[in-house]
């Protein structure tokens, strides 16, 4: 109970201290007062403390098992394991919008931090737009969906977690894309502060960047979690739904993936400034969108909170957002011309510039497939599209994408010439190597055809790029300063590159286990088989096992040596539900995956086996792009330095 | 109840958020305005 | 030097033909029982939502289930093979996908659930 009155009143201090923090930050940013801007900014700090004190308290409230507390009751009990007690402060409306805050807070605060050198306007405006952020958050906590309501009564009991989400997987996926959500609010208020303060220069837009690059790294990882939480988790063989919430994740990772590559062209060259700006409010714009079509409930998906209160609110977030930005733009998109000529299409520059708009192309088919529903709902007969729509719509656009990751980092900035041509040959022929065994081996279905040829093009250039760079590596010579700077702008280089390599492997690993899945439902008494896919699988009978917290119905299959147990587990004390446990065994090459649906009178057990192809490779490749990022920018936090050779505009007002 | 908490907080982080205030006529020489 | 006016505008229409030819083949009514039964749509699969009735008789080892579906006002039979989502039970929301039959029942090839409004994350299952 004292928990709930301390926590309330944190949220409470947090939102005064974040209104005081915008008011204060864009005041002083404004006049330039060099010590309002820095109380403005500290007030920033506090709120993040307030926030992270609230948390504490709601987390102390979770694994002491304080009943009082409504959230408590409705989201654990005594029987739950104690670490999805603890992952219960996120799995929740009320939680969840807490988590979101603690992470902005926190993250935001860091952002600060190491922005302590640079432009002393477009710092304190920075400051203001992640206050006022954080402010709609904490209003909507404190006024509408607190995490510390009391309970009249107090109950000896909770209700307890869904016994889907008791899996080490609401471990760690909730966190990380929530995490990610919230990330994007920085760069989207680094690049309003620049706009708003009318100046960028070229550290400001590197902050940008590495922000950027942090929540595409969280959000990689989300996106990667999610799918592997679904696939060992759920039970229907799959991994992806294209479900309104899964879209809603993968929409800012697509504009952001854009704003990457195309913020090399502004770094390198001047250009696109504009249009960075664009693509890295619209990620943020895409993030409030999806917060509010995952919490309102306005749109048929299986993943939604429940309905509540919040919907309208998060409408009206998302108007604001809008609004701010559009007038941003407009206001501001005189002075966000670029110097220089623009560079010939067939340079790297060109294939930037088109691997971003292909795909804004696939982030506008994601979106209508997403709204569809609500958009026909109301002009008629409501409507929803299935996966063929998105495979038959953002396809063609994916391989285009594809084929440009194979091209692209052999083509040079400025100015393509004869050795393009030369080098390639070497993702071509690989293209038609793959194409050929492919089409020799009897695939004749579109997709794979040319997806799996492209990704291991893809693969063939990073390779390319990796040998051409160690023998410039061993020419390179000269003095230790210049390998140094040699190795800090490679590094980040090729990083990036085993990124590509990564993604190629998820591809790869999608298109296999999406193209050439097998299916099998069968009904097996004991001592029966059954084959799929060349693997034969033997019913070994079941037998019912009493746990902790459950009751496990478990079935024995012999796979070769191994013996796989799908089951059933049974909770009392939720309704009698009965949950799937996969049994799943993996290889490179393929994984088993085998349900149990159920058993019979007679003594037989009815099962759902699949065979998916190279569905490990999705999580390595995931791991792979993760690395890639890692290697390629661990550190760069600390450092302002750019890379040699670049024409930087003199920092203006550096504090 | 919640307002008592919450005024006490704001209070605690008071110091801190307004210390360049309180440390600036020290120095005010050295920091450019 | 390309006009990169005329390369989005090919882009976009490029686009804009992919959803049009997409959207035609695979979007599909999403109705309530009562819409179902009031309109009797021809043909082509639709996306039924419903509440699911205590009647649930399973056979083949939970691989084949016939329930009532049922919203405020219609209610109407599914017939579904395949492995059943976990949260399948009676008082759950469902999606039942595929067609009406002549013999006036549903005959669904996927079902999805809808977990009950007091949790929280709901989960994709098929």
């Amino acid at each position: 109970m004292i928990l709930a009155f301390l926590g309330s009143g944190a949220l409470l201090a947090g939102l005064v201290m974040a209104v005081f923090s915008v008011l204060l930050s864009f005041w002083a940013g404004w006049s330039e007062n060099r010590v309002m801007i820095q109380v403005g900014r500290r007030a920033f700090y506090a709120t993040a403390a307030m926030i992270l004190f609230a948390s504490v308290l709601l987390e102390t409230a979770l694994l002491t098992h304080d009943f009082s507390l409504a959230y408590v009751t409705e989201h654990s009990d005594l029987s739950t394991p104690i670490a999805l007690v603890a992952a219960a402060f996120y799995g929740g409306q009320e939680g969840s919008l807490l988590y979101w805050a603690l992470i902005l807070g926190l993250l935001g605060s860091a952002s600060l931090l190491a922005s302590a050198k640079l432009g002393l306007r477009q710092a304190a405006y920075a400051a203001g737009t992640m206050a006022a952020i954080l402010s709609f958050f904490l209003v909507v906590l404190v006024l509408v969906a607190s995490p510390f309501n009391l309970l009249q009564i107090t109950p000896p009991d909770g209700l307890g977690l869904n016994p889907v989400l008791r899996d080490g997987g609401m471990l760690i996926h909730p966190p990380v894309v929530l995490a990610g959500f919230a990330s994007f609010a920085i760069p989207f208020s680094f690049a309003a502060a620049a706009l708003l303060a009318g100046r960028s220069d070229a550290a400001w837009i590197a902050h940008t960047r590495r922000f950027a690059l942090v929540a595409w790294g969280l959000q990689s990882t989300g996106l990667v979690l999610g799918m592997w939480w679904a696939y060992h988790v759920l039970g229907w063989g799959g991994y992806w739904g294209w479900d309104p919430v899964e879209n809603v994740a993968l929409m800012p990772w697509l504009a952001t993936t854009a704003y990457l590559h195309s913020s090399q062209v502004q770094e390198r060259r001047g250009r696109l400034r504009g249009w960075n700006f664009g693509l890295v409010i619209l990620a943020f714009l895409l993030v409030v969108f999806g917060t509010f079509i995952v919490r309102s409930g306005i749109v048929p998906s299986v993943h939604t909170f429940a309905v509540s209160a919040i919907g309208p609110w998060f409408l009206g977030f998302l108007g604001a957002c809008l609004l701010f930005s559009v007038g941003l733009l407009a206001l501001r998109a005189g002075g966000l011309k670029s110097h220089g000529e623009p560079a010939p299409a067939v340079s790297r520059e060109g294939a930037f510039a088109l691997q971003n708009v292909l795909l804004i192309g696939v982030v506008a088919v994601v979106m209508w497939g997403t709204i569809l529903p609500l958009v026909s709902g109301m002009v008629g007969q409501e409507r929803v599209v299935g996966a063929g729509y998105y495979e038959k719509a953002a396809g063609p656009l994916f391989a285009a994408i594809l084929a440009l990751m194979a091209a692209g980092p052999l083509v040079p900035w400025r100015r393509a010439g004869g050795p393009l041509w030369r080098s390639l040959r070497w993702p071509a022929a690989a293209f038609l190597i793959v194409l050929g065994v492919l089409f020799a081996a009897g695939v004749r279905s579109v997709p794979p055809l040319i997806g799996i040829p492209l990704a291991v093009a893809v693969a063939s250039t990073v390779l390319y790029e990796y040998v051409r760079g160690a023998g410039r590596w061993r020419n390179a010579g000269g003095g230790r300063r210049r390998a140094v700077g040699l190795l800090a702008r490679r590094r980040r280089r090729y990083g990036a590159y085993l990124a590509h390599l990564g993604l190629a492997v998820v591809v790869l690993g999608l298109a296999a286990s999406h193209f050439w899945q097998q299916e099998k439902d069968v009904t097996l008494a004991p001592g029966q088989q059954v084959s799929v896919a060349g693997y034969t699988l033997t019913y070994a009978g079941s037998e019912s096992r009493e746990l902790a917290d459950h009751t496990e119905l478990v079935a024995a299959m012999k796979l070769g040596s191994q013996t796989l147990e799908p089951a059933r587990a049974t909770y009392a004390g939720l309704g009698g539900q009965s949950l799937t446990h996969v049994a799943i065994s993996s290889s490179p090459i393929a994984d088993v995956y085998v349900v149990l649906a159920g058993t019979n009178g007679d003594g037989s057990a009815s099962f759902r086996v699949f065979v998916n192809p190279l569905v490990s490779w999705i999580w390595a490749g995931g791991a792979i792009i993760i690395l890639g990022v890692v290697l390629g920018n661990a550190g760069a936090l600390r450092s302002a330095a750019e890379p040699v050779g670049v024409r930087v505009p003199s920092p203006v007002g550096a504090s | 109840m919640t307002l008592i908490v919450a005024t006490l907080l704001l209070f605690a982080a008071g110091p801190f958020v307004l210390w360049p205030l309180i440390r600036t006529p020290d120095e005010a020489t050295d920091e450019a305005a | 030097m390309i006009r990169w006016g005329v390369v989005m505008t090919v882009v976009a229409a490029c686009v804009g033909y992919l959803v049009y030819s997409a959207s035609g083949g695979s979007a599909e009514y999403y109705l309530t029982v009562s819409e179902l039964r009031a309109q009797q749509p021809a043909s082509g699969v639709v996306r039924v939502a419903g509440v699911v009735q205590p009647d649930v008789q399973r056979t083949d080892g939970g691989l084949h289930v016939r329930f009532t579906e049922k919203d405020t006002t219609s209610s109407v039979m599914v017939d579904y093979t395949g492995a059943l989502p976990d949260i399948f039970r009676p008082g759950i929301t469902v999606v039942a996908e595929g067609r009406l039959g002549p013999d006036g029942v549903f005959h669904a090839s996927t079902l999805l659930a809808k977990c009950p409004s007091r949790f929280s994350t709901s989960t994709y299952t098929q």
